[in-house]
């Protein structure tokens, strides 16, 4: 079962366009992750999908039928929400129950069900409880229960990770890689976290302001991202980004000279990675000196924001530098096949 | 709360109550009074109780239909309002549309008209299709102040459900008219009650339009009352025991919905 978005346009009443030339195709099976900042879309994206939105132009499609008018139920997709959106007058059990009694399951068939999802979310004892008296983590594993007890081909999940603390969101987040991995079943998750996105998804659509920016692996968009917009999306901290201009070889900033393996001449933006910038200890021809700005400790890393001139970089790094103080001098060396460069115009990626 | 403020507190209640219920009990105490008793100077609370009301004006005077045709007219005005009303209040608490909170606002100006200014074109009309002194006709016209009622109400009670349910529901298998059958009013049923028990006090106390529409056959116990002022003098112990078995219903579906009630009207207040 594939599904594809074909050039959709989204326009709210209030003039807002939510998404524009939206162009995305995936297979089954996949765990698809749709990942921007508030505003980019990808909410109506997934609502779109899940039939709750109807899209201004486009189509959507499933196996190449036009899917686009159908009502949510007879599209074969379930949707966990951000708020869980349980049945506070029905008991856990009847929640979980309830998409098989909508679709007439006899009694036998629908108990056999509700205890198998059950049982793989480990809330078996919970039956007997209303929404009122869950906790959060709780009312979001009946959530997923439902939307996967019918065994529906595509399951949608909208943000349903971002109101749940740090520790349960990472330990919810594992548990959903496990169960998409035993049900082969496509998930679609919408977020605006990217290392929710990184860790979740065998690929990630990244949207910006209604637009789709890249469609790719984890990997790919980490190592090759599209956009400078992409670059500064993923990865924490982000890259680092340099507005300058490229001329006889290098990339200059201000004081700041990079040689650049295949130049382009004319004014670029330069990404490097935190994690990628090496400290050195000694000056020498590829590396650069600057002055230690900032230092940060987040074990086991170190962050050190450093200055030359305008320029500003942030590195991480997992070497002891406690003897580094403010104003002190650092070496580093950007590594060649570390270093990105995008259009300053667009940003779109040059290299 | 200090323990001064306490005390003024609960002294301000004891006023309102005693301001609210002695009348009730005066009226309650009527009803069993003989009538010489109710023409005291002075209101006497200790007395000789007397059943003789009750039999003698719902039987020999055959008040009896008159409060089945409360009941009914209530009830049907009830059904009726909530049966438009409540679907109504939904599309308004969910749909955007154009000049939506216009038509809003102009359901609910349908209730600041004074009822007189309308009574009479009612009855021209009523009277045109030959509906004069019927209940039907009665339900109809206290639906027209019932609706806007509902409508305000139901659209609070339905605000207050996440559009998040509507939408599970669909998913889970329910068109959007079986999200709103099966999943919306069992949910809203709390604020249904309420609303249904206010529409059918309202019904129930109405005066002006069931005088005017259905004086004869169709009058209701409110209406009925008047009856009891005769060339002879009130018969006050009569008028109290039609009105203590007029407010009962009253009372017992206030103190069932009462939480619900102040809920569904403070709504508007609050979210403005």
């Amino acid at each position: 079962m594939a599904i594809a978005f074909r050039r959709i346009r989204k326009v709210f009443d209030d003039g807002t366009v939510a998404l524009d030339d939206f162009d995305l195709g995936f297979e089954n099976g996949e765990f698809i992750v749709f990942l921007g900042p508030s505003g980019s879309g990808k909410s109506t994206a997934c609502r779109i999908l899940a039939g709750l939105e109807t899209p201004s132009k486009g189509a959507v499609e499933v196996d190449g039928n036009d899917i686009t008018s159908l009502a949510p139920r007879q599209r074969g997709m379930s949707m966990v929400f951000q708020h869980y959106a349980l049945y506070p007058h029905k008991t856990v059990y009847e929640n979980i129950a309830y998409p098989l009694r909508v679709r007439g399951e006899n009694e036998g068939e629908i108990e056999r069900a509700v205890r198998e999802v059950a049982d793989m979310l480990g809330i078996a004892d919970l039956f007997r409880r209303r929404p009122k008296q869950l906790s959060g983590g709780e009312a979001q594993r009946v959530a997923v229960a439902r939307a996967l007890v019918w065994k529906p081909e595509i399951c949608l999940m909208d943000e349903p990770l971002s109101n749940l603390d740090a520790l349960l969101r990472l330990q919810t987040r594992a548990e959903l890689k496990r169960i998409h991995r035993e049900l082969q079943k496509t998930f679609v998750f919408v977020t605006h976290d990217q290392e929710e996105a990184m860790s979740l998804g065998t690929r990630i659509a990244v949207l910006d302001r209604g637009r789709l920016i890249q469609f790719d692996t984890p990997q790919a968009i980490y190592h090759r991202p599209a956009t400078r917009f992409v670059a500064e999306f993923i990865g924490r901290p982000a890259m680092n980004t340099i507005d300058g201009t490229i001329e006889a070889g290098n990339f200059r900033a201000g004081e700041l000279t990079v040689p650049m393996p295949d130049p382009m001449p004319g004014p670029a933006v330069l990404g490097i990675r935190p994690e990628q910038i090496e400290l050195v200890d000694q000056p020498g021809p590829d590396v650069v000196t600057m002055t230690l700005d900032i230092k940060e400790v987040v074990e086991p890393d170190t962050l050190l924001t450093l200055k030359r001139g305008e320029v500003s970089v942030v590195v991480r790094t997992l070497r002891q530098v406690s003897g580094l103080q403010t104003g002190d001098d650092v070496h580093v060396r950007l590594p060649a096949s570390a270093l990105h460069t995008f259009a300053s115009q667009d940003g779109r990626r040059l290299s | 709360m200090t323990r001064a403020w306490r005390g003024a507190a609960l002294a301000a209640i004891v006023v309102v109550l005693v301001v609210g219920l002695t009348p009730y009990l005066w009226m309650f105490a009527t009803s069993f009074k003989t009538r010489l008793d109710t023409l005291s100077d002075v209101p006497i609370w200790t007395f000789q109780p007397t059943l003789e009301h009750y039999p003698e004006v719902f039987l020999d005077k055959e008040y009896l239909p008159l409060l089945w045709n409360s009941v009914a007219i209530a009830l049907g005005t009830t059904l009726l309002s909530l049966f438009v009303g409540v679907p109504a209040a939904y599309v308004f608490a969910r749909y955007q549309f154009r000049a939506k909170e216009d038509l809003f606002f102009f359901f609910l100006t349908t209730r600041m008209a004074p009822s007189i200014s309308i009574v009479v074109p009612m009855y021209l009309l009523f009277n045109y299709f030959g509906l004069i002194d019927t209940k039907f006709a009665v339900v109809l016209a206290h639906t027209t102040f019932n609706l806007s009622l509902v409508v305000w109400m139901m659209r609070g009670f339905f605000a207050d459900i996440p559009v998040e349910i509507d939408e599970a529901a669909q998913l889970d298998g329910h068109s959007r008219a079986g999200a709103f059958a099966r999943v919306l009013l069992p949910l809203a049923g709390p604020g249904i009650a309420a609303t249904a028990v206010l529409c059918f006090i309202l019904s129930w106390n109405e005066f002006l339009y069931v005088f005017i529409l259905a004086s004869f056959e169709s009058r209701t116990l409110t209406v009925g009352i008047p009856g009891l002022v005769t060339p002879h003098g009130t018969l006050w112990g009569q008028v109290a025991a039609v009105a203590v078995v007029a407010t009962l219903p009253i009372l017992i579906f206030a103190a069932l919905v009462q939480k619900h009630l102040v809920r569904g009207l403070t709504f508007g207040a609050v979210k403005g």
